[in-house]
């Protein structure tokens, strides 16, 4: 499988997750869920999801109360 | 040293990342350019950019010279006195592989050994897997403590009579864990030695003959070097009686319609047209390398490194690698208890501050030392005490949130 045809299986996946989730999910939930599908090695999610920040399809911010970063969709993205 | 002076070299380090000074401490990854090797390969595109050893035009006369300096130039900075022991590639792993396919594959019959250590990246570790599967030769692998230094005893006993490639990191891209590698030689002297020097070679005096290894591979890119160019330098006796890796143009002495023989060292291992402004601008790393003298580098990391471990003793924190840093390079990896190394590294970078996170492509070291995962801040010559301690506030304030 290309390497493009990867990422985006990984954004849609990531994209999916959150969708399915329904509100903010820790990183360290993305990572499992992304390390089920063993298509990149295991630092691969974390990179996916900047890209995805960047694009501005998702989003993060600090929990105090899970300690850890949260990620979500923008409130503009729509699922197909 | 003057920092000051050798910062203003890096055009990059004037970049502000969300607002913030560009904290880089990610060296360990690849490292920042000076202007002069920027401005080396842009000269050589403006003034002298054509294909080398073709041409009898003066062009190409020129970037063939040029060309063929940087090999003496990447010789001498490794203790080697001939330009026929440097192969220029594309990075170490690449010369990794090359060595592989050109030497191990043909010389080592099944049931022949390979000893490698656990704390190897990737690129000195998947290769041999490679060979155990296709060939039957055995892999040998000598655990580290749970500090990540070598376990040099066990290392010592898993050497036998089969025992015909001993392959070893000098210094772990994890740990920082500096390998002793004249111990290691005297340990097998009719072995094969690689070293890989990724991790050595642009941070400390790496001298081939005072380590006596027979090959060493390292990458450009990780000494201030462009990216896309690396070395492998092997014995010449050695690199003779190997086959090409790669065939094809500039690798052959004649060619014949069913039959070709191949060129001198080391162009015989350099088909096709190679990255000549990458070995321009190796050179000129290396120049400027020089210009500071590899000890005082490794005494600049040395300070760096002294100073953040004595500042990081703290019970939110797990550190990994020796605490003595005359036994490892500038590598710091840590964890917060409880958190995740990718967010604490986010959290740095919005500070600015450029730290990697992960297993670092080495991640069966990683795994043993109980980790799945580690934040890692790394050192060049550009770096300062006030960086450090830009550094230390902003851990400070991340542990807080943990």
């Amino acid at each position: 499988m290309a390497e493009d045809e990867n990422r985006q299986l990984m954004e849609r996946a990531v994209i999916s997750f959150l969708a399915a989730k329904g509100c903010a999910v820790t990183t360290v939930e993305i990572i499992r869920e992304m390390d089920k599908m063993k298509l990149n090695c295991k630092d691969s999610p974390i990179h996916f999801l900047n890209r995805l920040r960047t694009k501005g399809i998702i989003k993060s911010t600090f929990s105090r109360e899970k300690k850890s970063l949260i990620w979500s969709l923008c409130d503009d993205v729509k699922v197909r | 040293m003057n920092i000051e002076k050798i910062r203003n070299d890096f055009p990059i380090l004037k970049r502000k990342i969300n607002g913030k000074n560009l904290i880089y401490f990610d060296n360990t990854a690849t490292s920042q350019k000076p202007i002069q090797v920027i401005n080396a390969i842009k000269e050589f595109y403006e003034k002298y950019n054509a294909n080398i050893h073709r041409g009898v035009h003066t062009l190409s006369q020129e970037a063939s010279e040029m060309y063929e300096d940087a090999h003496k130039k990447v010789a001498k900075f490794i203790g080697s006195k001939h330009i026929e022991e440097i192969i220029f590639v594309k990075n170490a792993t690449e010369a990794v592989n090359l060595f592989m396919y050109s030497y191990v594959d043909k010389n080592l019959k099944p049931g022949d050994e390979i000893l490698t250590t656990a704390m190897e990246h990737h690129s000195n570790l998947v290769p041999w897997q490679f060979l155990e599967k296709k060939k039957g030769i055995k892999l040998k692998i000598a655990d580290v403590n749970d500090n990540g230094t070598l376990k040099i005893d066990q290392f010592e006993q898993m050497i036998t009579d089969k025992t015909k490639l001993i392959t070893v990191t000098q210094v772990s891209n994890v740990t920082g864990v500096i390998n002793d590698i004249k111990k290691i030689r005297k340990m097998k002297k009719d072995a094969i030695l690689l070293v890989d020097g990724a991790q050595s070679v642009p941070h400390m005096p790496v001298d081939v003959k005072e380590i006596g290894c027979d090959f060493l591979v390292f990458s450009a890119h990780k000494m201030l070097g462009p990216t896309g160019i690396g070395a492998l330098f092997g014995k010449k006796e050695l690199l003779e009686k190997m086959s090409p890796f790669i065939y094809g143009g500039d690798m052959i002495r004649e060619v014949k319609l069913h039959k070709a023989t191949f060129n001198t060292l080391p162009w015989k291992f350099e088909a096709g047209t190679p990255n000549m402004a990458g070995g321009v601008g190796f050179a000129a790393a290396i120049d400027y390398l020089e210009k500071i003298r590899m000890k005082n580098v490794r005494n600049h990391e040395k300070d760096l490194t002294s100073y953040i471990l004595d500042k990081l003793d703290d019970k939110k924190l797990t550190l990994f690698g020796p605490k003595d840093p005359e036994k490892r390079g500038g590598v710091i990896s840590f964890n917060i208890k409880g958190s995740n190394h990718h967010d604490v590294a986010s959290l740095f970078n919005e500070n600015g501050i450029a730290i990697r996170s992960g297993y670092h492509c080495a991640q069966p070291l990683v795994e043993r030392l109980k980790s799945k995962g580690t934040c890692r801040a790394s050192f060049y010559i550009y770096n300062t005490k006030q960086e450090v301690d830009i550094f230390l506030k902003e851990l400070n304030k991340i542990k807080q949130l943990f």
